[in-house]
């Protein structure tokens, strides 16, 4: 996934459209996050905005330390995704990300999700108390778009609803491998462009992440 | 003992256990409104996910190393005279550790899978490890104590239970190596706990096992000393001569002073790591800033190890049992100490990179945490659990040697 920090205008509808299709009631979990900061450019003061899903990290911490192997690498594509049946609820995972990407089930999920049908439908089961969740890239619409032979990024069914949802085409999603990344309303970035400059969250930490973001600072690192 | 004596010991006694009794029960009720509402109750959030209950746990651990300790010097390094209090020590393990699996329970977020880990295994999971430790050694403290409990209680006195025990004490040395294996490998897997954790610089140093081991090792011993003085006290009765006190004392005093160099040591890397640096620059305002010098280095570990080093102060019997306490405190301290500060200051994600810079633009954030009265309340309740049952077995399951009256031996 490609975020553009220099497009993001801080709306939330990404995590809107998230709340809504993974369906979580609860004002304690939000897989998605857009976090403001005033940073100084320059002379000049800005606001930046800092989209956070999961950066489904290539060599990710919180796989490493589950004690039940209840959160794991899904071996076709590599996303890191959690069986809701067997996470015991021990919170490690959720001290192990840098990201702090992962929210526990402080509750049982139940009440109206004030985000549907505003903003989407729920397409996954709600998970249960006491279980760890985090955001899957969509994973339930990967899978069922790419068996009707859609492209994950072009076509809307099979592409994350943060990306799909972007009104300034901040985001994009992809198959790295392809050579490019894509929204269905904003077309192709090519990897090329930005994966020399592109920034990854917390990189000293050697976790990899799958997200890259382009930065109001110019070139990074 | 006259008959007088004898019947205001025993109203003493009936109103200790009484307490005790209401708190456990007290507790118990916690602990319901912990299962039926969930983890709601507790102070924990997304941000700060292990609290009271953590920092209890890894108390309860760590102040059982007595066992290990105990167990060490006598069957490794066949240090005889120790084993007038290893049986204090094993039975002090054994219930720290039972309080502290009751508390782990409440803690999981699904209760009803708490036994997963016996069957889905991750091998690169150091809580997976000390799952199993902790469950091998739990198994072995009450092999190692069986024996006294068929010997000591009157309700266990059947033959079968007799041939069992004698089979159990015949294979005593074997059970307390593997018990010093097992917890030697579990104190120091409990700070690899923290210490791998790279996405918490105040955890993630290399220091955190052996931190725990080195601390572990005191403060067990300490508990043991705290236990047989002030239950000398109230038994009138000798549980360990001075002798014996005197020397577990002095063994303290060296391992204080190898902990405190390892605790100097692993503050100076904190304090010179630049990932750490705006985590402790964040707590700076807090009185996080002084507590864990205070508590846990100067009262906790360099006051005690004055006291078991000058030879006079050892001796006293009051300066014994400060020491000892303030070592038992110093431990609880750090436990809460290390399982909350790593997770107060959080760096979230770098925000950007600003042009021309290396070094992103965090965003510093203080969480916050205080526990719940469900919370205090199940841990208070699981420390009367402790108290109740260490009571009950010198009491009426007769744990403890059975040593010389002080009247006798002066």
């Amino acid at each position: 996934m490609l975020i553009d920090q220099t497009k993001c205008i801080g709306c939330n509808q990404c995590t809107w459209a998230c709340k809504a299709t993974n369906d979580f009631p609860s004002n304690t979990i939000s897989w998605n996050v857009v976090y403001e900061e005033t940073i100084t450019v320059g002379s000049d003061k800005e606001d930046v905005f800092l989209p956070r899903p999961c950066m489904q990290c290539e060599d990710p911490p919180c796989i490493k330390v589950c004690p039940v192997g209840a959160t794991y690498k899904r071996a076709s594509d590599g996303l890191v995704l959690i069986d809701y049946d067997k996470c015991i609820g021990c919170r490690y995972c959720m001290a192990a990300c840098p990201y702090g990407a992962r929210y526990f089930n402080w509750t049982a999920p139940t009440g109206a999700n004030w985000a549907v049908p505003t903003y989407g439908t729920p397409e996954v089961p709600r998970r249960p108390r006491g279980v760890v969740e985090k955001c899957t890239f969509c994973v339930q619409r990967l899978d069922a778009g790419l068996a009707q032979g859609l492209v994950p990024g072009v076509d809307p069914e099979a592409t994350p609803a943060c990306v799909d949802i972007c009104p300034v085409g901040a985001r994009r999603f992809g198959d790295i491998t392809s050579g490019n990344v894509s929204s269905p309303k904003f077309g192709n970035v090519p990897v090329s462009s930005f994966i020399d400059t592109a920034m990854q969250l917390k990189k000293d930490l050697g976790t990899k992440p799958r997200v890259y973001y382009i930065t109001p600072g110019g070139e990074q690192q | 003992m006259t008959a007088i004596r004898e019947a205001e010991y025993s109203s003493k006694l009936f109103l200790w256990m009484g307490a005790l009794s209401a708190l456990v029960i007290w507790g118990l009720i916690s602990a319901y409104v912990v299962f039926t509402q969930g983890l709601i109750v507790t102070g924990l959030s997304n941000s700060v996910v292990w609290g009271l209950w953590i920092a209890a746990d890894f108390s309860f651990i760590s102040l059982s190393a007595g066992a290990f300790a105990v167990s060490a010097l006598i069957y490794v390094f066949h240090l005889e005279r120790f084993r007038a209090v290893g049986r204090l020590a094993i039975f002090i393990g054994l219930i720290g550790y039972t309080i502290t699996m009751l508390t782990l329970v409440l803690d999981v977020g699904r209760p009803d899978r708490f036994w997963y880990p016996l069957i889905y295994w991750n091998n690169s999971s150091v809580l997976l490890e000390v799952f199993w430790c902790v469950s091998l050694y739990t198994a072995v403290l009450f092999g190692e104590f069986a024996p006294s409990l068929a010997k000591g209680g009157r309700l266990m006195r059947s033959r079968a239970m007799i041939s069992v025990s004698k089979a159990l004490e015949w294979a005593m040395p074997a059970l307390a190596t593997a018990g010093v294996v097992f917890s030697t490998l579990h104190q120091s897997s409990l700070g690899a706990l923290y210490g791998v954790v790279i996405a918490r610089p105040l955890w993630n140093t290399a220091w955190m096992p052996l931190l725990f081991l080195a601390s572990a090792v005191p403060a067990g011993l300490s508990m043991t000393i705290l236990a047989a003085s002030i239950t000398s006290r109230f038994t009138k009765r000798e549980v360990a001569s001075r002798d014996i006190v005197s020397s577990l004392s002095k063994i303290v005093g060296i391992a204080l002073l190898v902990y405190i160099g390892i605790y100097v040591w692993n503050y100076i890397v904190l304090n010179s790591s630049p990932s750490a640096e705006p985590l402790l620059a964040a707590l700076a305002g807090t009185p996080y800033q002084y507590l864990p010098l205070v508590f846990e280095l100067g009262l906790g570990a360099m006051v005690p190890a004055a006291i078991f080093l000058i030879p006079p102060l050892r001796r006293s019997g009051k300066a014994v049992l400060v020491g000892a306490a303030l070592v038992v405190m110093g431990l609880v301290a750090d436990r809460w100490d290390v399982t909350v500060m790593g997770q107060l200051a959080n760096s979230l994600p770098p925000i950007a990179y600003v042009k021309g810079e290396d070094i992103p633009v965090y965003g510093m954030h203080l969480a916050s945490y205080i526990p719940t009265w469900p919370e205090w309340m199940t841990v208070i309740g699981a420390v009367a659990l402790g108290l109740l049952i260490y009571t009950a077995g010198v009491k009426w399951f007769n744990v403890l040697p059975a040593n010389r009256t002080t009247a006798n031996s002066k």
